[in-house]
């Protein structure tokens, strides 16, 4: 009965006292939204406006709304801030490193794996590559702090077996980057086989199979059916990933640098971290924030777009 | 054709290898860390692989239990975790279900209106002033409220919400079930996997919390697990610092709290690794 009622309304969903009919009939499940809705409006919407203080001096006593304005007086000082520019070159350099090698080895991985052909030991494998997943940054930077010691960690003793000068690269300037790189693959390599594994298992065996009566090698397989069966899940991992390239790992870098090496891996989120909330330049800080996240929303907005017009769905 | 398919063998062969090579790179530091922990502390640790302990002992683990903030740490975090993923499930659980039914008048605007943030958001510092501005620093509520939905796995639970067929609903609702009976009588039964899958992506998230707490949270016995074992990894923890004690062993101490702080996620990562997959798929899968 009330299946049908609302049948008949969908007919007529332009005219006023019926809308208003369809919207009664549903009140519940708008009840239901409210408080997610709420969620949604204090802490997701309410920031957003808070983004006025990018065009404020941002005095903790006199408040959001009654600092008084300044224009675009921070994107001056923004501009003309030599950090602002290491900041921007480092996140660059570092997302960028990032995509050219921690990219593709997930994808090199999920192939290899989808041929070994040994349940058991292709499951065991796949147990230990997803486990560095599941733990913070925090617990890892902390076993790499160790590892990586001169003075009681592995690193330590493969000085000391090698006679080499002993060195910690987590405290050098020149070996940090790739400590942060080397590390990320460590951490997420294993965890983002899974959708390219995935892709994998839907090709059909029997290409597979027509291929080898066709006289072609592994090789020749891989290239010719592997690679074009995930080839479209490659475009559009890629495409999202370079909407991300704001987002150079806020919680490693974090984790993973100190003082000495500071300068050369510092990037968005860690300076306004540390402008904001650290030194208490607010203005500054979410100027830089702004500043960041729009430039992620035009790269997040294009790749959804180019995202789509392969065919695929996008994040939105 | 005998030479290519010794050729091939020899592939598979070094295929195994580079994969046995690989588990070990990714375990044998986890290892490392339980071995280490358990090791009598020694001035020699550079003699060690660490593959056994060097002269076991529990001392370790039982000087970090000594540690108030170890403990009052490890309490926070299952507080966070548990009443954190609760909240989570139920506003995502009374969002996702009416963002799900087709026929809701304005369902196009309400989820533009959550998917939004997804690309644009206020970011760190406006965040913490209004987080301020409502009284929630210092608390772990601040943690709880501030990250109530996460709008991926909203949108993952939708997606699996609306492939429930239409049929088994309306059936409900002329059996004269309310939206809110039908909701809980027929779709969540039927949604039991994806919510398990989901409740294991914001529990972990809440156990490995680590960001948002060092913003939000200042007073250091309200710290959450992460924050008190970045702490000890860098030696600034109060509790350690003022008790005037001098560490013999502050390495095997470091690891034995790495280990306390991973061991409830090993419980159950066996169930993480089915649920995660699944969940990952489902993300990704086409709906």
């Amino acid at each position: 009965m009330a299946g049908a009622k609302v049948k008949a309304l969908q007919g007529n969903r332009g005219k006023g006292g019926k809308m208003w009919k369809a919207v009664r009939e549903h009140r519940t499940l708008y009840l239901l939204m409210v408080p997610g809705l709420l969620y949604f409006i204090l802490f997701r919407y309410l920031p957003m406006f808070g983004l006025v203080i990018a065009f404020k001096d941002y005095n903790i006593f006199k408040g959001i709304w009654a600092s008084d304005w300044v224009g675009l007086e921070n994107f001056r000082e923004l501009i003309r801030s030599r950090d602002f520019w290491n900041v921007m070159k480092n996140t660059l350099r570092i997302s960028f490193t990032k995509i050219l090698i921690s990219f593709p080895i997930p994808i090199l991985l999920a192939i290899l794996l989808n041929e070994i052909r040994q349940v058991r030991f292709r499951k065991v494998i796949q147990t230990c590559i997803y486990l560095p997943h599941f733990l913070s940054w925090v617990v890892i930077g902390g076993i790499m702090l160790n590892l990586f010691s001169p003075v009681f960690g592995l690193a330590g003793q493969f000085f000391k077996a090698t006679g080499m000068e002993a060195v910690n690269i987590m405290a050098k300037k020149n070996t940090i980057f790739w400590v942060v790189i080397f590390s990320d693959i460590w951490k997420e390599a294993g965890w983002s086989t899974i959708v390219f594994l995935a892709a994998l298992t839907q090709v059909d065996l029997n290409l597979y199979e027509a291929a080898r009566m066709d006289g072609a090698n592994k090789l020749e397989q891989m290239i010719h059916i592997t690679l074009p069966a995930i080839s479209s899940i490659v475009i559009v991992m890629l495409i999202l990933r370079i909407g991300k390239i704001m987002n150079a790992g806020f919680e490693q870098i974090l984790v993973l640098q100190n003082p000495i090496t500071r300068d050369t891996i510092d990037i968005f989120d860690t300076y306004v971290y540390r402008e904001g909330l650290g030194r208490g330049s607010y203005s500054f800080a979410a100027t830089v924030d702004m500043f960041k996240s729009v430039i992620a929303l035009i790269l997040v907005g294009s790749a959804n777009k180019i995202s789509k017009w392969f065919g695929e769905e996008g994040i939105v | 054709m005998n030479r290519g398919r010794k050729k091939i063998h020899t592939a598979t062969v070094l295929n195994y290898l580079l994969f046995l090579v690989i588990g070990i790179i990714m375990v044998y530091p986890f290892w490392y860390v339980v071995m280490y922990s358990l090791s009598v502390p020694s001035q020699s640790s550079l003699d060690h692989l660490y593959l056994w302990p060097a002269g076991f002992t529990l001392d370790n683990y039982r000087y970090a239990f000594s540690k108030k903030i170890l403990f009052s740490g490890f309490f926070n975090s299952v507080f966070l975790t548990v009443v954190g993923t609760v909240v989570n499930m139920i506003l995502t659980i009374m969002l996702a279900y009416p963002l799900s039914r087709e026929k809701l008048p304005g369902k196009g605007f309400f989820s533009a209106f959550v998917v939004f943030p997804m690309l644009f958001s206020g970011g760190m510092i406006p965040t913490y002033l209004v987080i301020k501005q409502f009284g929630l620093m210092d608390s772990l509520w601040s943690l709880i409220t501030s990250m109530a939905v996460n709008v991926y796995n909203l949108l993952i639970l939708t997606k699996f919400f609306k492939s429930i067929p239409d049929s088994l609903i309306e059936a409900a609702r002329i059996d004269g079930c309310g939206d809110v009976l039908t909701l809980v009588k027929i779709v969540l039964p039927l949604s039991k996997a994806s919510l398990a899958t989901i409740s294991l992506f914001y529990a972990v998230q809440h156990w490995n919390e680590f960001l948002h707490a060092t913003i939000y949270i200042n007073t250091d016995s309200k710290w959450p697990l992460q924050v008190v074992l970045r702490n000890i990894i860098d030696m600034l923890a109060n509790d350690l610092n003022n008790s005037g004690e001098v560490f013999m062993n502050p390495e095997n101490f470091k690891m034995a709290t790495i280990v306390i702080t991973v061991l409830p996620i090993m419980c159950v990562y066996p169930f993480l690794q089915k649920y995660f997959t699944q969940g990952v798929m489902m993300g990704s899968v086409k709906g």
